[in-house]
């Protein structure tokens, strides 16, 4: 699904990612983790095609998204900030979006699955934060995606609404990347969970044993462990 | 392809029509003018004064749809992180941009019509009928939507938008002859105007003739999806941030 090789990226002064190699295989929730300033959003737009990277070898589902947007129509994206026009109705937007894709799920189908219905004719720029991250997350399944790019689900979501997008994302039978600050939440839904600092991989492993909180206070902040 | 391009175009109609308040604005202006100066002018009495206010004012119209509203537009779908998203999706930008121009030029064209009917019934000034008048509309709003689509990608951010738009736009109207006839200006605005879009438009919609206006045009078209393709944002320029997304729109 993904394969990324010795990939580094470097804004102007700073290094943003030094070396990173992983592979995703199909089927696999990859929660990446790390504090804010990471690399981790710098890792998801280089495989979401956002960012062209400074060296390194990036394919996912086979192609390289720095150079080709073939894949696209297998790929399904929640960016980081909401990205709906406030004009269109939540209804409008997944109908624009429905028809971007070869063999899309129906509208109603989403609005069910997100609980959008009561607000399927609220206009988006009246929703709540939650839903419109819940819009977003309509929007990133609506194209049946094999691939799926998580960044941030659940920011700004109540317990209940993180709950039911939870759910929502174990049902699905795509492959995750998901990048997220709640450990928790990363141990409720990955299989895989791959702690980033620095812009270097400090850790890979499985949830049980990257999942709580010393472990991970440990491996983004080793400074602490000395004092 | 042009199932999805009109499926764009459409989509751009409707935020159009959501937000009526620019739609009418950028209509109301220049038959506001219109009026006004076909009040106060001083050549109001001259013969053909009345079809060349019309011209004149159907070609402010033009380039406040195109060239503002569609920038304005653009940019505000930039700040909302509509570009970026719609970038993840398999549809290819210049697909969507080009959705956007074509529902841009279709209002432009309305309110060209409703101007010159207002022209016709108020002031009993000619309709432009020569088919160059037509197809110059046409050019011009497509080159003024292309020169919007090109100033948008220079334009930080919504908040920048209103001054950097409207203060590069009245300048230029002012030597295009869009109040003083080109043949009026003084030598050093002459030559400036040869080289604004709005000049070429307006020659053509008042009934002049020549390849030149239309080539003018195209340059302009040309010149201006070039630099759009070349420096196009997905995202508005945030200080700090060491560097907003460019991508090709191909």
């Amino acid at each position: 699904m993904i394969e990324i090789k010795n990939l580094s990226h470097r804004y102007r002064q700073s290094v943003a990612l030094a070396n990173v190699t992983l592979d995703v295989p199909a089927g696999q929730v990859v929660a990446i983790l790390g504090p804010n300033g990471a690399g981790k959003t710098t890792l998801v737009e280089i495989l979401e095609g956002f960012r062209r990277r400074t060296s390194g070898d990036v394919r996912v589902l086979g192609v390289d998204p720095g150079s080709s947007r073939s894949a696209r129509d297998r790929i399904g994206v929640l960016l980081q900030t909401t990205s709906v026009e406030p004009q269109l109705s939540v209804r409008e937007a997944l109908r624009l979006y429905h028809g971007l894709y070869p063999r899309p799920r129906p509208v109603a189908e989403l609005l069910a699955l997100l609980d959008l219905e009561g607000v399927a004719d609220r206009r988006a720029g009246t929703l709540s934060g939650g839903q419109q991250r819940r819009l977003d997350l309509a929007l990133a399944l609506v194209g049946r995606p094999e691939l799926l790019f998580l960044d941030e689900p659940t920011t700004g979501f109540d317990p209940a609404a993180r709950r039911m997008a939870w759910n929502v994302i174990r049902a699905l039978d795509s492959t995750v990347v998901l990048t997220t600050h709640y450990l928790e939440e990363a141990a409720q839904l990955a299989d895989r969970i791959v702690v980033i600092a620095g812009g270097r991989i400090v850790a890979d492993g499985d949830p049980a044993t990257l999942g709580d909180e010393d472990t991970y206070l440990a491996l983004t902040n080793p400074g602490a462990n000395c004092a | 392809m042009r199932k999805t391009i009109a499926a764009q175009a459409a989509y751009q109609m409707r935020l159009y029509l959501r937000s009526p308040r620019a739609l009418v604005a950028a209509a109301l202006t220049p038959l506001a003018l219109m009026v006004l100066l076909a009040a106060i002018s001083d050549h109001r009495a001259e013969p053909g004064y009345e079809e060349w206010l019309a011209a004149s004012m159907a070609t402010l119209g033009l380039a406040s749809m195109c060239y503002t509203t569609l920038a304005a537009s653009l940019v505000a779908s930039r700040d909302a992180g509509v570009l970026k998203r719609l970038f993840a999706t398999p549809l290819p930008l210049w697909a969507h941009l080009a959705g956007r121009v074509l529902a841009t030029v279709a209002v432009a064209l309305v309110q060209a019509a409703v101007l010159f009917a207002v022209a016709r019934l108020a002031y009993g000034a000619a309709l432009p009928t020569a088919w160059t008048a037509g197809v110059g509309l046409l050019l011009g709003a497509v080159a003024l939507c292309s020169i919007g689509l090109a100033v948008a990608q220079v334009v930080p951010r919504g908040d920048a938008a209103a001054t950097l738009l409207s203060s590069t736009l009245l300048p230029v109207v002012l030597v295009s002859g869009v109040f003083f006839p080109v043949d009026r200006l003084p030598g050093w605005v002459a030559r400036v105007a040869e080289f604004s879009p709005l000049t070429h438009t307006g020659a053509l919609v008042g009934g002049e003739g020549g390849w030149a206006h239309f080539a003018w045009l195209l340059g302009w078209t040309a010149v201006a999806l070039a630099f759009t393709r070349w420096r196009f944002r997905l995202e508005p320029f945030t200080p700090g941030r060491p560097r907003g997304l460019r991508r090709s729109v191909a």
